[in-house]
């Protein structure tokens, strides 16, 4: 069974006694549509940003389950946040310690961990999302580097990223092996060539900066390739996706965690009819059984982060966790919604940003019908 | 420099605090400790001064029961070096007795308290403790500066702050800072996780902890207030004008 | 029973917990009042000037001021006295019992100790007769402390000086997050300045650098027990009402009628603080020109 006390919890608890602090600026953020530098500085200082980078770099090596407890703590009270640190400490930090040399985790790693800025990751295209094959970045050969044009959407964090993850394919792609050359690069953000488009007007998670970057003949040399060439795809998108997916679970455990708080203060302190409405039994049933979606929730979370720290298979317990806990957490945001009522409509009392905010979990990182596809299939692998 | 801290651990601050029945102690179970407040400002002082320093040490001692061990815990996450623990009951002249035999086997530069603890808000020990020693201390201290086998410590006093400049060794009583006390951070904690903390009984301190203490004779709420009268009559000129009448008339205390 | 009375002087005049304790003492045996002299001492040396005398009193009294509370302590344990600290009622007889607050004003206290013992007392404990009279003062010269040096004061501009202390005073008008921005301060004192009071804030006010900190109530800053305590846009967070609920009457205004500050007030307001402070300033006004 997952377990989640001493150090991870202690962890967490310092997480979110920080993070309470940023509540009186996430208004303005929001409105503003982008994170304060100093609440990235902060997270910095706390070493939030260095908790996936092993202790030998300067990180603290933390375990999946501290990871995906932290995320739960960031977003209870500020889901924007803790998307934009899964992001940097999620796929970015974990491809590059399972990837980079010493040389360049020396280089790379410090930026993740300072607070001055937030990692990208680029894989998304106009004409591609989950499917590999269809991705038209490339990588061309220029003397003893390579040259990246192309175009990468929903690039979260692009305008403070230090530098981006990139997967670009080097040679022609081949529809028999969809994989085939695509090599993953890290290319900071000052290189010539890169424009980052408008920050798109989203539904929620609106702190969250997410834009398009354009690479126009960007060159990058040998020690900007991260592993091998051609294998990025595997190593890095395939590869992150599973931990990925336990991050968007964990924050859509403290998406519902956070709506419920809201509800059950509301619901104790508003009295209609001459008592509180927490006394109706009609909202009674609403708030447990968001609390028992909740719980069940976040076992599945932690219990795919426990996996994955003993070396255990954890893909398809992260795609159930992911799958359950963003639903979860939109039924608990609407129930939220609902029982705080006309206030709860208002964007002054936190529900509908909440709400809002948990329509992302469903999508990102693979889509709820994605997630069913691929519990299925190992279901009915295993079957065979 | 070397600086000691000594804390305690106290009912968290953001917690309701209730009389046990017999009304001579508090409801303990299911309390949620912390450190002082006070202390914990103390511990910010000391690191600030560490922050410019590295060569400074900051040490942190409690004598109390074991559970005091997580207040220690707790400031060696907020980065001080070292803590230990003296397990054991006692207060006022015994309790700065004891404190002032761990603090000459310490030979530290600066002594550091709370200038109270937020449990009997006496404010007793941080003078006691520097009277136990024989030793200068200066109160409400609320910034603190390094100088060559000295420290200047800022004073609060009504409209501003004294500046005293104190040779080693001192005691220093701190009070509420505009720094607020640092976050334990991840690899504070992670650590603090590591490092043992020592712990002796306090008859091992082999000083005598009896003395002159406060009989606690009852404990009970704060009286119960409410029953307030909401004024919402008239316009806020009119309300304004009821408010000034009845502070005269009916509470006559203007 | 001898009692000492350690005085304190502001502006040239006795301190008013002073005379409070001098009114007290007086008729409950023999009295002396004494007065530290010296330029900015520390409370080590004020012990040490005091111990002499201090050693023929069954009980010495000061102001639980911070010079009281301090000098008090180290007194205290210079002689191996009981002491107890911010007495909030007193009953001298073979012991002395108190009254105080423990537990950051969260509980009261009843606390017993055998004489000879030291007590700070806090201002407005006891009544102040009319017409009591000036106690006679000793002076006593106080030396400098070995290893301590005074250096320079360093005044906090636009710091509350001027009015009377915090801690003495009768009508406290304090401030919480409720006033916006720091430029509306200037309400607050204007209110403070027509009640003759004393101006405090809550800590969301003191942390935002608004004002300074020995302006704060409530946990990790004073506890007041004046006879009128005004909360403007202060919501009554349980740290804030720790240091103000001793007050004789509270008034509190608030715009959120759910506000806990109004569960402890005597006279609630829920309004706008910006509408309602200048009509009640301007009502206090009139009613005092009348006299």
């Amino acid at each position: 069974m997952p377990v989640a006390r001493g150090t991870e919890r202690e962890l967490a608890d310092a997480v979110a006694a920080y993070v309470a602090t940023l509540a009186p600026s996430i208004a303005a953020a929001e409105r503003e549509g982008r994170l304060p530098p100093d609440a990235i500085r902060g997270l910095g200082r706390l070493g939030v940003l260095g908790m996936t980078v092993p202790e030998a770099d300067g990180g603290i090596g933390a375990s999946a389950v501290a990871f995906a407890l932290v995320l739960e703590e960031l977003s209870a009270v500020w889901p924007s946040l803790a998307v934009a640190v899964s992001v940097n400490s999620g796929i970015v930090a974990g491809s590059i310690v399972r990837l980079a040399t010493a040389a360049q985790r020396a280089r790379w790693l410090p930026r993740l961990m300072d607070g001055e800025g937030l990692a990208s990751f680029c894989l998304t295209e106009p004409s591609s999302g989950s499917d590999a094959a269809s991705l038209r970045a490339t990588a061309v050969r220029d003397s003893d580097g390579w040259r990246i044009s192309g175009e990468k959407l929903f690039v979260t964090n692009a305008r403070y990223a230090p530098f981006a993850l990139v997967l670009a394919r080097v040679g022609e792609a081949d529809p028999a092996r969809p994989h085939a050359g695509i090599t993953a690069f890290v290319v900071p953000m000052t290189s010539n060539g890169i424009r980052v488009g408008r920050s798109e007007a989203k539904h929620g998670l609106l702190a969250s900066d997410t834009s398009a970057i354009v690479f126009d003949g960007v060159r990058v040399g040998r020690d900007d390739l991260l592993g091998e060439e051609g294998r990025g795809f595997g190593a890095v998108a395939l590869a992150g996706l599973d931990s990925g997916r336990i991050g968007i679970a964990a924050q859509a455990v403290g998406i519902a965690r956070g709506a419920i708080a809201l509800a059950t203060a509301y619901a104790k302190e508003r009295r209609q009819f001459g008592r509180p409405i927490a006394e109706f039994q009609s909202l009674r049933f609403a708030l447990a059984r968001a609390a028992v979606d909740t719980d069940a929730a976040r076992l599945l979370a932690l219990r795919a982060a426990w996996s994955k720290d003993n070396g255990l298979p954890f893909g398809r317990l992260a795609a159930q966790a992911k799958l359950f806990a963003s639903e979860a957490a939109n039924r608990a945001t609407h129930t939220a919604l609902q029982v705080l009522g006309g206030y709860g409509y208002l964007c002054d009392f936190g529900a509908e940003r909440l709400a809002r905010d948990a329509r992302a979990t469903t999508i990102y990182e693979g889509t709820s019908e994605i997630q069913r596809l691929v519990i299925a299939r190992s279901l009915l692998a295993e079957a065979a | 420099m070397k600086i000691l801290i000594c804390l305690k651990q106290v009912p968290d601050s953001t917690v309701r605090v209730k009389v046990a029945p017999g009304g001579k102690d508090i409801v303990t179970e299911g309390m949620t400790w912390a450190i002082s407040p006070y202390d914990e400002y103390a511990i910010e002082l000391a690191l600030e001064v560490k922050d410019g320093d590295p060569t400074t040490t900051v040490s942190v001692v409690s004598v109390g029961p074991a559970r005091a061990r997580d207040a220690l815990r707790q400031a060696l996450a907020m980065g001080c070096d070292d803590a230990s623990l003296v397990v054991g009951e006692a207060s006022g002249l015994g309790l700065s007795r004891a404190l002032a035999k761990v603090v000459m086997e310490a030979k530290p530069d600066v002594v550091l308290c709370g200038k109270q603890a937020s449990d009997d808000d006496q404010g007793f020990i941080g003078p006691a403790l520097a009277e136990a020693l024989s030793w200068p201390h200066v109160p409400f201290v609320t910034k603190l500066a390094g100088a060559s086998g000295a420290v200047e410590a800022w004073r609060e006093t009504e409209g501003g702050h004294e500046v005293w400049k104190a040779s080693a060794p001192v005691v220093l009583t701190v009070q509420k800072s505009a720094k607020e006390p640092r976050y334990p951070s991840l690899p504070g904690i992670m650590k603090a996780k590591k490092k043992e903390i020592p712990e002796r009984e306090i008859v091992s301190l082999n000083v005598d902890t009896s003395g002159q203490t406060l009989e606690i004779a009852s404990l009970e709420p704060p009286p119960v207030r409410g029953g307030g009268k909401m004024l919402k009559d008239g316009d806020m000129a009119a309300i304004a004008a009821d408010l000034v009448r009845l502070l005269r008339e009916e509470a006559k205390v203007l | 029973m001898k009692t000492l009375i350690v005085a304190e002087r502001k502006d040239g005049k006795l301190r008013r917990v002073t005379l409070e304790l001098a009114a007290w003492a007086a008729g409950k045996g023999e009295v002396e009042v004494v007065e530290l002299t010296g330029e900015r001492f520390s409370p080590g040396a004020a012990a040490q000037a005091l111990a002499a005398r201090a050693e023929g009193a069954q009980l010495v009294l000061a102001g639980a001021t911070a010079f009281g509370r301090d000098t008090g302590a180290r007194l205290a344990a210079k002689l191996g006295r009981a002491y107890i600290s911010e007495a909030m009622a007193l009953d001298v007889a073979d012991a002395v019992t108190a009254q105080r607050s423990a537990y950051a004003g969260k509980v009261r206290a009843t606390v017993r100790a055998p004489l000879p013992a030291v007590v700070s007392v806090r201002p407005n404990t006891f009544p102040l007769p009319a017409g009591a009279k000036e106690p006679s003062v000793t002076a006593i010269a106080v030396g400098a402390e070995p290893g301590l040096t005074f250096e320079r004061f360093e005044a906090i501009p636009d710091s509350g000086t001027g009015r009377v202390s915090l801690a003495e005073a009768r009508v406290i008008v304090s401030a919480g997050r409720g006033l916006k921005a720091p430029e509306n301060w200037k309400l607050v004192e204007e209110l403070a300045d027509v009640l003759g009071a004393a101006t405090a804030a809550s800590r969301a006010v003191t942390d935002a650098g608004w004002r300074p900190n020995e302006e704060q109530v409530g946990q990790t800053g004073k506890t007041v027990a004046p006879d009128l305590y005004i909360a403007l846009g202060i919501s009554g967070a349980i740290q804030h009402l720790a240091g103000m609920t001793s007050s004789k009457v509270i008034v509190a205004v608030n715009r959120d009628p759910d506000a806990d500050i109004f569960k402890v007030c005597d006279y609630g307001i829920v309004g706008d603080l910006f509408e309602f402070v200048p009509r009640f300033t301007e009502a206090v006004k009139t009613v005092k020109a009348q006299g």
